[in-house]
Protein backbone atom coordinates (compact mmCIF):
# COMPACT_ATOMS: atom_id res chain seq x y z
CA UNK A 1 0.00 0.00 0.00
CA UNK A 2 1.33 3.17 -0.86
CA UNK A 3 2.24 6.19 1.75
CA UNK A 4 -0.29 8.54 1.15
CA UNK A 5 -2.88 6.32 1.22
CA UNK A 6 -1.84 4.59 4.58
CA UNK A 7 -1.66 7.90 6.09
CA UNK A 8 -5.17 9.05 4.39
CA UNK A 9 -6.50 5.73 6.22
CA UNK A 10 -5.13 6.77 9.30
CA UNK A 11 -6.56 10.34 9.55
CA UNK A 12 -9.91 9.06 8.45
CA UNK A 13 -10.01 6.41 11.87
CA UNK A 14 -8.47 9.58 13.95
CA UNK A 15 -11.21 11.77 12.56
CA UNK A 16 -13.73 8.75 12.99
CA UNK A 17 -13.25 7.94 16.49
CA UNK A 18 -13.09 11.86 17.41
CA UNK A 19 -16.74 11.42 16.22
CA UNK A 20 -17.56 8.86 18.05
CA UNK A 21 -16.05 10.19 21.58
CA UNK A 22 -18.17 13.33 20.60
CA UNK A 23 -21.01 11.13 20.16
CA UNK A 24 -20.64 9.30 23.38
CA UNK A 25 -20.24 13.04 25.15
CA UNK A 26 -23.22 14.39 23.29
CA UNK A 27 -25.18 11.85 24.59
CA UNK A 28 -25.40 9.34 21.37
CA UNK A 29 -26.91 5.97 21.95
CA UNK A 30 -24.77 2.84 20.99
CA UNK A 31 -21.24 5.41 20.16
CA UNK A 32 -19.47 4.11 22.88
CA UNK A 33 -19.48 0.49 21.84
CA UNK A 34 -19.10 1.58 18.21
CA UNK A 35 -15.68 3.64 19.22
CA UNK A 36 -14.29 0.51 21.33
CA UNK A 37 -15.09 -1.64 18.19
CA UNK A 38 -13.46 0.59 15.61
CA UNK A 39 -9.90 1.06 18.24
CA UNK A 40 -9.87 -2.39 18.01
CA UNK A 41 -10.10 -2.98 14.51
CA UNK A 42 -7.77 0.13 13.94
CA UNK A 43 -5.13 -1.79 16.33
CA UNK A 44 -5.66 -5.13 14.61
CA UNK A 45 -5.13 -3.42 11.22
CA UNK A 46 -2.31 -1.54 12.12
CA UNK A 47 -0.22 -4.12 14.18
CA UNK A 48 -0.96 -6.38 10.67
CA UNK A 49 0.55 -3.85 8.78
CA UNK A 50 3.60 -3.19 10.98
CA UNK A 51 4.01 -7.18 11.07
CA UNK A 52 3.69 -7.51 7.74
CA UNK A 53 6.43 -4.77 7.36
CA UNK A 54 8.92 -6.28 9.67
CA UNK A 55 8.58 -9.49 7.88
CA UNK A 56 9.49 -8.45 4.51
CA UNK A 57 12.36 -6.00 6.34
CA UNK A 58 13.60 -9.23 8.20
CA UNK A 59 13.25 -11.75 4.58
CA UNK A 60 15.29 -9.38 3.31
CA UNK A 61 17.79 -9.43 6.01
CA UNK A 62 18.23 -12.58 5.86
CA UNK A 63 17.50 -13.35 2.03
CA UNK A 64 20.36 -15.27 0.22
CA UNK A 65 21.06 -12.39 -2.61
CA UNK A 66 23.56 -12.86 -5.70
CA UNK A 67 25.53 -10.40 -4.16
CA UNK A 68 25.73 -12.06 -0.89
CA UNK A 69 26.94 -14.87 -3.08
CA UNK A 70 29.76 -13.32 -4.52
CA UNK A 71 30.90 -11.65 -1.19
CA UNK A 72 31.01 -15.16 0.48
CA UNK A 73 32.70 -16.38 -3.10
CA UNK B 1 -32.40 2.26 20.27
CA UNK B 2 -32.31 1.40 17.07
CA UNK B 3 -34.76 2.83 14.71
CA UNK B 4 -37.31 0.51 12.82
CA UNK B 5 -36.79 2.16 9.62
CA UNK B 6 -33.41 1.78 9.74
CA UNK B 7 -33.23 -1.57 10.64
CA UNK B 8 -34.87 -2.68 7.44
CA UNK B 9 -31.74 -1.70 5.67
CA UNK B 10 -28.92 -3.37 8.02
CA UNK B 11 -31.71 -6.36 7.25
CA UNK B 12 -30.61 -6.29 3.77
CA UNK B 13 -27.14 -6.24 4.11
CA UNK B 14 -26.96 -8.94 5.85
CA UNK B 15 -28.95 -10.81 3.86
CA UNK B 16 -26.87 -9.84 0.96
CA UNK B 17 -23.68 -10.80 2.42
CA UNK B 18 -25.49 -14.43 3.72
CA UNK B 19 -26.31 -14.97 0.46
CA UNK B 20 -29.74 -14.98 0.92
CA UNK B 21 -32.12 -14.77 -2.26
CA UNK B 22 -34.75 -11.71 -1.24
CA UNK B 23 -36.51 -11.50 -4.35
CA UNK B 24 -37.46 -7.57 -5.04
CA UNK B 25 -39.79 -6.81 -8.13
CA UNK B 26 -37.60 -4.86 -10.37
CA UNK B 27 -40.44 -2.00 -10.89
CA UNK B 28 -40.53 -2.38 -7.26
CA UNK B 29 -37.62 -0.32 -6.62
CA UNK B 30 -38.26 2.33 -9.08
CA UNK B 31 -41.96 2.82 -7.89
CA UNK B 32 -40.86 3.26 -4.04
CA UNK B 33 -37.71 6.28 -5.53
CA UNK B 34 -40.75 7.82 -7.43
CA UNK B 35 -42.66 7.60 -4.17
CA UNK B 36 -40.31 9.33 -1.73
CA UNK B 37 -39.03 11.65 -3.99
CA UNK B 38 -43.14 13.05 -4.59
CA UNK B 39 -43.59 12.57 -0.67
CA UNK B 40 -40.22 14.75 0.04
CA UNK B 41 -41.48 17.36 -2.19
CA UNK B 42 -45.31 17.11 -1.39
CA UNK B 43 -44.69 17.61 2.59
CA UNK B 44 -42.20 20.73 1.54
CA UNK B 45 -44.76 22.34 -0.57
CA UNK B 46 -47.76 22.60 2.58
CA UNK B 47 -44.80 23.11 4.93
CA UNK B 48 -43.95 26.29 2.80
CA UNK B 49 -47.34 26.71 2.04
CA UNK B 50 -47.39 28.29 5.81
CA UNK B 51 -43.70 29.80 5.60
CA UNK B 52 -42.83 31.95 2.59
CA UNK B 53 -39.62 33.42 3.87
CA UNK B 54 -38.29 36.31 1.70
CA UNK B 55 -34.61 35.21 3.11
CA UNK B 56 -35.34 31.95 0.95
CA UNK B 57 -33.83 33.68 -2.24
CA UNK B 58 -29.86 34.41 -0.42
CA UNK B 59 -30.46 31.22 1.51
CA UNK B 60 -31.08 29.16 -1.42
CA UNK B 61 -27.76 31.13 -3.06
CA UNK B 62 -25.49 30.23 -0.07
CA UNK B 63 -27.01 26.04 -0.92
CA UNK B 64 -26.00 26.27 -3.83
CA UNK B 65 -22.38 27.86 -3.80
CA UNK B 66 -22.46 24.85 -1.15
CA UNK B 67 -22.83 22.54 -3.70
CA UNK B 68 -20.02 23.71 -5.67
CA UNK B 69 -17.75 23.92 -2.95
CA UNK B 70 -18.38 20.27 -1.86
CA UNK B 71 -16.76 18.41 -5.30
CA UNK B 72 -13.95 21.35 -5.50
CA UNK B 73 -12.99 19.31 -1.48
CA UNK B 74 -13.16 15.60 -2.86
CA UNK B 75 -11.23 16.31 -6.11
CA UNK B 76 -7.59 17.28 -4.52
CA UNK B 77 -7.78 13.98 -2.08
CA UNK B 78 -8.89 12.06 -5.32
CA UNK B 79 -6.53 13.16 -7.43
CA UNK B 80 -3.42 13.42 -5.31
CA UNK B 81 -3.85 10.70 -2.34
CA UNK B 82 -6.23 8.73 -4.18
CA UNK B 83 -4.55 8.46 -7.87
CA UNK B 84 -7.01 8.84 -10.19
CA UNK B 85 -6.69 10.13 -13.06
CA UNK B 86 -8.53 13.31 -13.81
CA UNK B 87 -12.26 11.63 -15.32
CA UNK B 88 -12.57 9.66 -12.26
CA UNK B 89 -11.84 11.94 -9.78
CA UNK B 90 -13.95 14.44 -11.33
CA UNK B 91 -17.02 11.55 -11.74
CA UNK B 92 -16.22 10.69 -8.14
CA UNK B 93 -16.36 14.35 -7.20
CA UNK B 94 -19.77 15.10 -8.80
CA UNK B 95 -21.50 12.28 -6.84
CA UNK B 96 -19.72 13.51 -3.24
CA UNK B 97 -20.98 17.27 -4.28
CA UNK B 98 -24.50 15.86 -5.26
CA UNK B 99 -27.26 14.96 -2.75
CA UNK B 100 -29.01 11.03 -1.87
CA UNK B 101 -32.76 11.80 -1.37
CA UNK B 102 -32.71 8.60 0.21
CA UNK B 103 -30.21 9.77 2.97
CA UNK B 104 -32.48 12.71 3.10
CA UNK B 105 -35.20 10.64 3.50
CA UNK B 106 -33.88 8.45 6.64
CA UNK B 107 -32.93 11.93 8.32
CA UNK B 108 -36.30 13.65 8.13
CA UNK B 109 -37.69 10.35 9.15
CA UNK B 110 -35.46 9.94 12.67
CA UNK B 111 -36.77 13.66 12.85
CA UNK B 112 -40.49 13.04 13.13
CA UNK B 113 -39.74 9.95 15.06
CA UNK B 114 -37.89 12.21 18.02
CA UNK B 115 -40.30 15.30 17.11
CA UNK B 116 -37.80 17.89 16.12
CA UNK B 117 -38.95 20.41 13.72
CA UNK B 118 -37.09 21.30 10.72
CA UNK B 119 -37.59 23.91 8.41
CA UNK B 120 -40.41 23.64 5.96
CA UNK B 121 -38.28 24.67 2.84
CA UNK B 122 -35.39 21.72 2.62
CA UNK B 123 -36.88 19.49 0.26
CA UNK B 124 -36.23 22.61 -2.41
CA UNK B 125 -32.24 22.79 -1.06
CA UNK B 126 -32.52 19.30 -2.22
CA UNK B 127 -33.26 19.79 -5.28
CA UNK B 128 -31.07 22.86 -5.20
CA UNK B 129 -27.57 20.76 -4.70
CA UNK B 130 -28.55 18.07 -7.58
CA UNK B 131 -27.44 20.40 -9.90
CA UNK B 132 -24.24 21.91 -9.23
CA UNK B 133 -21.97 19.09 -8.31
CA UNK B 134 -22.59 17.87 -11.75
CA UNK B 135 -21.57 20.84 -13.39
CA UNK B 136 -18.18 21.32 -11.45
CA UNK B 137 -17.38 17.49 -11.60
CA UNK B 138 -17.95 17.57 -15.36
CA UNK B 139 -15.63 20.89 -15.58
CA UNK B 140 -12.74 19.27 -13.08
CA UNK B 141 -13.04 16.54 -15.36
CA UNK B 142 -12.86 17.95 -18.80
CA UNK B 143 -10.49 20.41 -17.59
CA UNK B 144 -12.34 22.99 -19.11
CA UNK B 145 -15.77 24.83 -19.83
CA UNK B 146 -16.16 23.56 -23.15
CA UNK B 147 -18.84 20.80 -22.18
CA UNK B 148 -21.39 22.82 -20.29
CA UNK B 149 -23.79 24.90 -22.28
CA UNK B 150 -27.17 25.80 -22.23
CA UNK B 151 -28.11 22.50 -23.85
CA UNK B 152 -26.50 20.13 -21.74
CA UNK B 153 -27.73 22.31 -18.80
CA UNK B 154 -31.46 22.19 -20.34
CA UNK B 155 -30.82 18.26 -21.07
CA UNK B 156 -29.84 17.96 -17.55
CA UNK B 157 -32.87 19.36 -16.27
CA UNK B 158 -35.16 17.54 -18.20
CA UNK B 159 -33.75 14.38 -17.98
CA UNK B 160 -33.09 14.76 -14.13
CA UNK B 161 -36.07 12.45 -12.37
CA UNK B 162 -35.70 13.48 -8.93
CA UNK B 163 -35.34 17.08 -9.98
CA UNK B 164 -38.74 17.25 -12.07
CA UNK B 165 -40.63 14.83 -9.04
CA UNK B 166 -39.74 16.94 -6.27
CA UNK B 167 -39.98 20.05 -7.45
CA UNK B 168 -43.20 19.43 -9.65
CA UNK B 169 -44.61 17.94 -6.05
CA UNK B 170 -43.61 20.75 -4.15
CA UNK B 171 -44.98 22.89 -6.43
CA UNK B 172 -48.46 21.30 -6.95
CA UNK B 173 -48.77 21.24 -2.92
CA UNK B 174 -47.80 24.99 -2.84
CA UNK B 175 -50.64 25.89 -5.56
CA UNK B 176 -53.13 23.02 -4.87
CA UNK B 177 -54.09 24.94 -1.41
CA UNK B 178 -56.82 22.47 0.99
CA UNK B 179 -57.10 20.09 -2.09
CA UNK B 180 -53.85 18.32 -1.30
CA UNK B 181 -54.83 16.93 1.84
CA UNK B 182 -56.36 14.34 -0.59
CA UNK B 183 -52.53 12.96 -1.02
CA UNK B 184 -52.10 13.02 2.32
CA UNK B 185 -53.26 9.49 3.13
CA UNK B 186 -51.36 8.30 0.72
CA UNK B 187 -48.24 9.99 0.46
CA UNK B 188 -48.00 11.04 3.73
CA UNK B 189 -49.29 8.70 6.44
CA UNK B 190 -47.53 5.75 4.56
CA UNK B 191 -43.73 7.52 4.42
CA UNK B 192 -42.25 5.26 7.01
CA UNK B 193 -43.53 2.32 5.31
CA UNK B 194 -42.49 2.82 2.06
CA UNK B 195 -39.06 3.86 3.23
CA UNK B 196 -38.52 1.02 5.20
CA UNK B 197 -39.13 -1.00 1.93
CA UNK B 198 -37.02 1.20 0.26
CA UNK B 199 -34.28 1.07 2.21
CA UNK B 200 -34.55 -2.94 2.43
CA UNK B 201 -33.54 -2.94 -1.41
CA UNK B 202 -30.99 -0.59 -0.51
CA UNK B 203 -29.28 -2.75 1.83
CA UNK B 204 -29.26 -5.31 -0.32
CA UNK B 205 -27.80 -3.35 -3.38
CA UNK B 206 -25.08 -2.03 -0.78
CA UNK B 207 -24.12 -5.39 0.12
CA UNK B 208 -24.02 -6.34 -3.28
CA UNK B 209 -21.25 -2.95 -3.71
CA UNK B 210 -19.78 -4.14 -0.47
CA UNK B 211 -19.12 -7.53 -1.33
CA UNK B 212 -17.20 -6.13 -4.36
CA UNK B 213 -14.49 -4.43 -2.89
CA UNK B 214 -11.60 -5.84 -3.17
CA UNK B 215 -8.69 -6.19 -0.80
CA UNK B 216 -6.40 -2.99 -1.41
CA UNK B 217 -9.69 -1.12 -1.67
CA UNK B 218 -8.09 0.87 1.76
CA UNK B 219 -8.08 4.39 0.26
CA UNK B 220 -12.08 4.00 -1.46
CA UNK B 221 -13.25 3.14 1.77
CA UNK B 222 -11.22 5.72 3.65
CA UNK B 223 -12.71 8.18 1.42
CA UNK B 224 -16.18 6.72 1.39
CA UNK B 225 -16.05 7.62 5.52
CA UNK B 226 -13.95 10.37 5.25
CA UNK B 227 -15.96 12.36 2.48
CA UNK B 228 -19.60 12.18 4.68
CA UNK B 229 -17.75 13.73 8.00
CA UNK B 230 -16.19 16.39 6.24
CA UNK B 231 -19.27 17.39 4.21
CA UNK B 232 -21.37 16.94 6.86
CA UNK B 233 -19.51 19.66 9.19
CA UNK B 234 -19.08 21.96 6.63
CA UNK B 235 -23.07 21.62 6.26
CA UNK B 236 -23.46 21.84 9.81
CA UNK B 237 -21.21 25.10 9.62
CA UNK B 238 -23.25 26.52 6.86
CA UNK B 239 -26.98 25.94 8.94
CA UNK B 240 -25.12 27.51 11.93
CA UNK B 241 -24.58 30.98 9.61
CA UNK B 242 -27.96 30.54 8.09
CA UNK B 243 -28.89 30.15 11.51
CA UNK B 244 -31.37 26.96 11.33
CA UNK B 245 -33.31 24.93 13.42
CA UNK B 246 -31.37 22.15 15.54
CA UNK B 247 -33.46 20.09 12.27
CA UNK B 248 -32.53 22.44 9.99
CA UNK B 249 -28.43 22.05 11.44
CA UNK B 250 -29.25 18.25 10.96
CA UNK B 251 -30.87 18.37 7.58
CA UNK B 252 -28.20 20.38 6.29
CA UNK B 253 -25.29 18.27 7.94
CA UNK B 254 -27.09 15.40 6.28
CA UNK B 255 -27.31 17.21 2.70
CA UNK B 256 -23.77 17.79 2.94
CA UNK B 257 -22.39 14.01 4.11
CA UNK B 258 -25.10 12.18 1.83
CA UNK B 259 -23.59 11.12 -2.10
CA UNK B 260 -25.84 11.02 -4.88
CA UNK B 261 -26.23 7.18 -6.73
CA UNK B 262 -29.23 8.06 -8.32
CA UNK B 263 -29.13 11.39 -10.11
CA UNK B 264 -25.10 11.93 -10.79
CA UNK B 265 -24.64 8.13 -12.26
CA UNK B 266 -27.04 8.55 -15.02
CA UNK B 267 -25.69 12.49 -15.97
CA UNK B 268 -22.34 11.17 -15.55
CA UNK B 269 -23.37 8.33 -18.17
CA UNK B 270 -24.64 10.67 -20.71
CA UNK B 271 -22.00 13.46 -20.38
CA UNK B 272 -18.70 11.19 -19.18
CA UNK B 273 -19.15 7.60 -20.66
CA UNK B 274 -15.75 6.90 -19.94
CA UNK B 275 -15.34 7.07 -16.71
CA UNK B 276 -15.58 4.48 -14.23
CA UNK B 277 -19.02 3.98 -13.07
CA UNK B 278 -18.24 0.66 -10.90
CA UNK B 279 -16.53 3.10 -8.76
CA UNK B 280 -18.35 5.92 -7.80
CA UNK B 281 -20.96 3.55 -6.98
CA UNK B 282 -19.13 1.18 -4.87
CA UNK B 283 -17.73 3.95 -3.39
CA UNK B 284 -20.90 5.98 -2.62
CA UNK B 285 -23.69 3.35 -2.12
CA UNK B 286 -21.46 0.77 -0.93
CA UNK B 287 -19.76 2.73 1.56
CA UNK B 288 -20.87 5.77 2.54
CA UNK B 289 -24.67 4.81 2.33
CA UNK B 290 -24.68 2.62 5.12
CA UNK B 291 -22.23 5.09 6.94
CA UNK B 292 -24.18 7.51 6.68
CA UNK B 293 -27.41 5.79 7.36
CA UNK B 294 -26.08 4.09 10.46
CA UNK B 295 -23.83 6.59 11.90
CA UNK B 296 -23.67 10.19 10.53
CA UNK B 297 -27.29 10.54 10.44
CA UNK B 298 -27.92 10.46 14.33
CA UNK B 299 -24.96 11.76 15.06
CA UNK B 300 -25.86 15.24 13.47
CA UNK B 301 -29.12 15.14 14.77
CA UNK B 302 -27.41 14.70 18.25
CA UNK B 303 -24.72 16.77 17.16
CA UNK B 304 -27.06 19.76 16.27
CA UNK B 305 -29.93 19.33 19.35
CA UNK B 306 -26.59 19.73 21.44
CA UNK B 307 -26.18 23.24 19.76
CA UNK B 308 -29.07 24.29 19.47
CA UNK B 309 -30.09 23.08 23.23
Amino acid sequence: MKRRTWLFATLTCATLMLFFLIGHNIGMPGSGFAGVALALAMFTLVSKKLSKRQLSKSSSEFAITPTKLNKHA
Amino acid sequence: MLDAVVAFFLLGIISQLLGAKLNFPEGLYKFLSMFLMIAIGLKGGIALQQHVDPVLLPMSLAVIAFGLLLPLIAFPILRYVGEFNRIDAGAIAAHYGSVSVATYAVAVSLLDAKNIEYEAYFPLFVVLLEMPAIIVGLILARGSLASINATFVKKELVANQSILLMLGSLLIAYFAGESVNKLQPFFIDLFSGVLALFLLKMGLIAGEQLKKLKRDSVFLVSFGVFMPMVGGLAGLGLGYVLQFSAGGLALMAVLGASASYIAVPAAMKESLPEANAGISITSSLGISFPFNVVFVVPFFIALAQFLRA
